[in-house]
């Protein structure tokens, strides 16, 4: 345990004084090794080339592709004109309309963040107008924003079925009612706290507006994709990753069906993609780094032996990893931390009996929730540069819309059938 | 929050460093177009053509080491790593150069360690070439050893710039 000691100890450290998040894994990987009198750099190169040469990995940069294509086509204007005539009448307006928007984009997007931006950019401005608080309508588009990366496509999906070897159209399957239930939660909530009266109460918007009839047809193309993806995956048509890839196409396509994707801006689209996909996939390769070290350290056996001894219920140890990652997903970003996690708790769930399909929909929810708890909680920062709100207002207005989400959790955890009922009915398990 | 202070950098080193920049740009750029159309392509064949292509997986995977390398080193460049900073921005400002100073050093000991292992993995490897394409694996450690220069290049020049904007601190009336 000295070695999970010093290993820990250096990386949060190194995290609190600033240091990014792939230096702070990799420095702490090279201290323990050192101590250890293991270290070589080639083994640690090594590690890191091997944590990035996936070809399902491959899916990220593609699904983060597709989405920026999308948003570039003008399908996220579509998409929020077309959840305001669902929804926009009922009372809290525009709030749903967000929430509504950014469940339907969470079938292009595979990122919460990207989710959050995508979404946010245009309505958080239309909110303020319309004299929504400024810190609500950052809240709720960043708790909205989890979504993006619980309906299928999903990322940090895609990085748990690579490491634990879950099929990742079952995982893609098992995410669509959590996903569904999180955008039920949310607008209920809102439904609630917007009654007449109170701050955020709000008439539900009118004005001009192009017909239904148009709004919808065009939305059709990116409420089909989701289907193009878990369809393709399901039917053996495509991997994951050729289903990523044929998300581009189509997004590509459409958007220039729609005439407003301008091929001079691919470009600054190819680049921003290929910066996003660093930022995970560096840390990608950092950690893998890390799972070697925990690893040969024979950490994973040591936890999954205190849980064994220390632990007798299913629904406790559930609890308590849930708790870990929660805390975890406050400092870690959700891709690092399913990396980092899966190994060693994998052992743990299965000597459980847990299904490891029901646990990966589970922990990449957990983990998602962190992209709205402070400090490291991504969307929170993007929804609140949008809405111009100082952090720390973000870190209050976004509290009750954290608690639909912890409450989605429990239910997930005390009825596994709401992860695994599609999954099964649909590949027989 | 680097590029804010360029002005403190000669000349010859802004601009030289700014060319490295726009050419790692457009090579990000050629190489996630290129694994696009590589996976589409074996889509394309394997349903049209009825023919499954060999190399096409291989050669997006090459591109994502490649490109995951080279825009770290990009990422690098404007401090733009994944990093929680909510802790340091508490700090007075002295100290939170210093932080970021410190940042750089932590970068330069692990791009250290990367670089020595990619050139020694570059060495041994040269000969070896990737089943299907025969892309010898010496190219691709090139590829990841020149990124982990320019990491190191542009943390060596990051933590210069952070050490004169402390060092700025120290005398008489300014920033303040």
């Amino acid at each position: 345990m000295t070695a999970l000691a010093i290993l820990a100890g250096t990386f949060f450290v190194l995290l609190l004084l600033g240091v990014p998040i792939v230096y702070s894994l990799i420095a702490a990987c090279i201290v323990l090794l050192t101590s250890d009198g293991l270290m070589s750099a080639q083994l640690v190169m090594q590690r890191v080339y091997a944590g990035v040469d996936s070809f399902p990995l491959l899916a990220i940069p593609f699904f983060l592709l597709a989405g920026k294509l999308m948003e570039a086509g003008g399908i996220t204007r579509r998409l929020i004109d077309f959840a305001f005539y669902l929804v926009g009448w009922i009372r809290g307006g525009l709030a749903h309309v967000a929430v509504l928007a950014a469940t339907m984009f969470a079938g292009v997007s595979g990122s919460s963040v990207a989710d959050t931006a995508a979404i946010g950019s245009t309505i958080i401005p239309r909110m303020k107008e319309r004299s929504y608080p400024p810190a609500y309508a950052g809240s709720v588009v960043a708790a909205a924003g989890v979504i993006g990366s619980t309906i299928p496509p999903s990322i940090p999906l895609v990085l748990y079925g690579v490491i634990s070897g879950v099929s990742i159209g079952g995982l893609f399957l098992g995410g669509i009612v959590p996903g569904i239930l999180m955008c039920l939660g949310l607008m209920a909530y809102i439904y609630f706290s917007s009654a007449p009266g109170t701050e955020v109460g709000s008439e539900p918007e009118a004005g001009d507006r192009p017909g239904f009839g148009r709004v919808f047809v065009q939305s059709v193309p990116a409420l089909l994709l989701p289907g193009i993806i878990v369809g393709g995956i399901r039917t053996g048509a495509f991997s994951a990753t050729e289903a990523a890839a044929v998300a581009v196409a189509y997004a590509f396509l459409i958007g220039i069906a729609y005439r407003e994707l301008k091929i001079s801006r691919l470009p600054e689209i190819l680049y921003r993609t290929a910066r996003d996909t660093t930022l995970v996939m560096a840390i990608v390769g950092a950690a893998s780094l890390v799972g070697y070290v925990l690893t040969i350290e024979q950490i994973p056996s040591s936890i999954a032996g205190w849980f064994a001894d220390n632990v007798s219920s299913v629904l406790v140890l559930l609890l308590l990893i849930n708790l870990l990652l929660l805390v975890a997903g406050c400092f870690l970003d959700g891709g690092s931390a399913i990396i980092v996690f899966t190994p060693v708790l994998l052992p743990v769930i299965k000597a459980f009996g847990i299904d490891p399909l029901f646990f990966g929909v589970l922990m990449s929810i957990n983990l998602m929730i962190g992209t709205i708890t402070p400090p490291v909680g991504l969307s929170l920062y993007v929804a609140g540069g949008i809405a111009d709100v100082k952090i720390g207002r973000m870190m209050v207005a976004i509290l009750p819309f954290l608690c639909v989400h912890l409450a989605l959790l429990v239910a997930l955890m005390l009825f596994p059938q709401l992860v695994t009922a599609i999954p099964d009915l649909v590949y027989n398990r | 929050m680097a590029n804010q202070s360029t002005n403190l950098l000669p000349a010859w080193l802004a601009s030289s460093e700014s060319i490295v920049f726009t050419v790692l740009r457009s090579l990000l750029i050629t190489i996630l177009a290129t694994m696009v159309v590589a996976v589409l392509a074996q889509v394309f064949s394997r349903y049209a053509l009825d023919f499954s292509l060999t190399w096409s997986e291989e050669l997006a995977r090459i591109c994502m080491i490649c490109m995951v390398f080279l825009g770290a080193a990009v990422l690098s460049r404007d401090n733009e790593h994944l990093s929680v900073t909510t802790v340091i921005e508490l700090f007075p400002p002295r100290l939170h150069h210093l932080c970021v100073a410190f940042a750089q050093i932590v970068g330069l000991y692990c791009t250290w360690y990367l670089a020595k292992g990619a050139w020694s993995a570059l060495v041994r490897e040269w000969a070896q070439v990737t089943p299907a394409l025969q892309v010898p694996f010496g190219l691709i450690y090139s590829v990841i050893f020149v990124a982990v220069i320019f990491m190191i290049l542009w943390l060596a020049l990051n933590l210069l710039r952070e050490v004169l904007i402390v060092l700025q601190f120290g005398k008489p009336d300014q920033h303040k």
